[in-house]
């Protein structure tokens, strides 16, 4: 027994009904040796009772304790009792009556006999359910935030106030085969010795040094590319981010860019390439109109020149309608599509009927075409696939012979049902490493400037059937002529 | 009458420098770089105006390098006429030993004018 227990004086009439009616603390006072239990007004006005609704046993209280909190919150009353415990203090969830349950600061002290033995325990009951809320909350955001890092495809790595390695997220180690333990808590200049390591140092792109130059240097810049060799190449975009946070001073974040990059490289490769293929016609323009201007020339010349001028002019506008049909269909991919289920047969019969053949040559010949075949693809587009095909057919066959079309229902092995327009030909051929190039931009097989051309029209005719979910077969042979297969999904 | 070699793919672009030059040079024209190498081999010219990319084996910088490396043909003069208009492209020319380079669309006139000049 300590003294302590012998001097608790709640019993002292009046100012233990001034500390009732002042606190907002609940009351309660258990009579051991009766089982009576004293609830005060406030005590149940915080659960939402008036004060006939609660009776005057401890199991109003305990009845009312969450199922989860009862046998831990029991054993602490227990230890109290038995003087394990100068005081008795928990924080558990009890039920109001509206059914929801509020965190309530549980705190009383025991009383005991001159034999040592409990007799009498009172304490208060506190509302601390704004606490625990705003603590859950916290807990909450950090559980979201640890959430968004751990799932994020962006690298972080977070520096703390001593400048060293605090954190690094999973994409950060997936990005660069560094993993946690190598760079926990490595100093700045220890942590960028160990990326350098990942790192190419002859980079054209960016290298740790110009990294962090451009990081740290005058001009302060927030992004700089850097190039990863390990674990595999990579582009990455990095920015710095400084933090006011107690416990981080700033933040990297590494973002995989090699994609972009790589589509960045292909566009300007493809501007070069357009500008030089428009150099050529260009020329042509430019020298007779030259000529004309500046040297005598007699009629037929004067012709003739104004025949080179009048057709190089038409090859530059192909050009440069086949350059826009090439970048509408990548930008717009399958946005401006109209898919509709048409016949095959409608389909290649209205594409023929509008196609003009080169003169003097014989018109297309057609094989009997099933007529229970159907495709679902955007009219238009797969009309221009067909015009492309039959156009190449024609002018890669400058000997003449027949350009046939034949339609083939497909059933290839562990294939959906497929149609197979076959355009074939019996001229000029290709090798093996031609046709495997014919779907390059500006790539022409037969370069030949009596053969119009602008190696756009077979990359045009891939993108759509891509978009079509179809695909391509070529076969060719130098000499003998080509076969194009566009083969479409039945519908 | 000094001779001229042109060797472009483009018909049209040998019809302009044959009919801009044919008054003052006798001409010979080849549209690829291997019939070129046999001309030169067959009958040297004075110069040469030579396309840099051309289909074929060999392309205008190759016969450049086999004029340039032969002693029997490096007093050829090369002109290099080209639609690569970059700055790094006409360096890499020069370097090889082109003596011009006419970058696509080019004035005959000036062609013509640095002709005369070199073979005054």
């Amino acid at each position: 027994m300590n003294s302590a227990d012998q001097n608790v004086d709640v019993d002292d009439g009046h100012r233990w009904a001034l500390a009732i009616a002042g606190s907002n603390d609940g009351v309660w006072d258990w009579n051991l040796t009766t089982g009576e239990v004293f609830f005060s007004d406030r005590w149940k006005s915080m659960l939402g009772y008036g004060h006939d609704e609660v009776g005057h046993t401890v199991d109003e209280w305990s009845s009312r304790v969450h199922p989860d909190d009862l046998g831990w919150v029991m054993e602490e009353v227990g230890r109290h009792l038995r003087g394990d415990t100068e005081l008795y203090q928990t924080e558990h969830r009890v039920r109001h009556k509206d059914g929801h349950y509020l965190w309530i600061l549980d705190r009383g002290r025991r009383q005991v006999d001159e034999k040592g033995q409990a007799v009498r325990m009172t304490g208060f009951h506190t509302d601390v359910t704004e606490r625990r809320q705003a603590q859950e909350s916290v807990q909450d955001l950090n559980l979201e935030l640890s959430t968004i890092l751990n799932l994020s495809p962006d690298g972080f790595v977070a520096f703390d106030r001593k400048g060293c390695v605090k954190y690094v997220n999973p994409a950060f180690v997936h990005m660069t085969g560094l993993v946690d333990l190598q760079v926990q808590n490595l100093t700045e200049d220890a942590f960028f010795n160990v990326l350098a390591l990942q790192c190419n140092e002859h980079s054209r792109v960016g290298d740790v040094t110009y990294l962090r130059s451009n990081l740290t240097g005058a001009s302060q810049q927030r992004r700089s590319l850097l190039e990863l060799l390990q674990p595999v190449g990579r582009i990455l975009m990095v920015r710095q981010q400084h933090s006011d946070a107690s416990s981080i001073s700033k933040i990297l974040c590494f973002r995989d860019v090699t994609y972009e990059t790589e589509v960045d490289r292909l566009k300007s490769e493809f501007i070069s390439t357009a500008a030089h293929e428009l150099r050529s016609p260009l020329a042509s323009i430019y020298g007779f109109a030259e000529a004309l201007l500046t040297q005598k020339t007699n009629a037929a010349t004067r012709k003739e020149f104004l025949g080179i001028i009048h057709q190089q002019s038409q090859t530059m506008t192909h050009l440069l309608n086949e350059m826009l049909d090439l970048a509408r269909i990548e930008a717009r991919r399958r946005s401006d599509f109209v898919y509709v289920r048409v016949p095959v047969q409608s389909l290649v019969k209205s594409v023929l009927s509008g196609f003009k053949e080169s003169e003097g040559r014989l018109p297309v010949v057609l094989s009997p075409i099933p007529d229970d075949l159907y495709v679902k693809v955007d009219y238009q587009k797969a009309s221009q696939v067909l015009v492309n095909v039959l156009s190449n057919a024609y002018k890669y066959s400058p000997d003449g012979g027949v350009v046939q079309v034949d339609i083939e229902s497909l059933r290839t092995p562990g294939r959906k049902p497929e149609v197979g327009i076959h355009i074939t030909d019996v001229g000029m051929g290709m090798t093996h490493a031609q046709a495997a190039r014919v779907f390059e931009r500006f790539y022409r097989a037969h370069p030949c400037s009596k053969i119009p051309g602008t190696g756009l029209g077979m990359s045009i005719v891939k993108e759509i059937m891509t978009l079509l979910d179809g695909r391509i077969d070529i076969q060719s042979e130098p000499g003998k002529g080509t076969r194009v297969s566009l083969i479409f999904p039945c519908s | 009458m000094s001779q001229i070699l042109i060797v472009d793919d483009h018909s049209d672009i040998r019809r302009l420098l044959s009919v801009t030059l044919g008054k003052d040079f006798s001409i010979a024209e080849a549209e690829d770089g291997m019939a070129a190498l046999e001309v030169i081999r067959r009958l040297p010219p004075q110069l040469v105006l030579l396309d840099v990319m051309m289909p074929g084996e060999v392309d205008g910088l190759a016969v450049l390098d086999a004029i340039k490396s032969d002693p029997k043909t490096k007093s050829i003069l090369v002109a290099m006429i080209t639609a690569r208009g970059q700055a790094m492209d006409s360096e890499e020319a020069r370097r090889r030993g082109a003596d011009a380079y006419f970058v696509k669309p080019f004035s005959p006139l000036q062609v013509v004018t640095w002709v005369r000049d070199k073979l005054k």
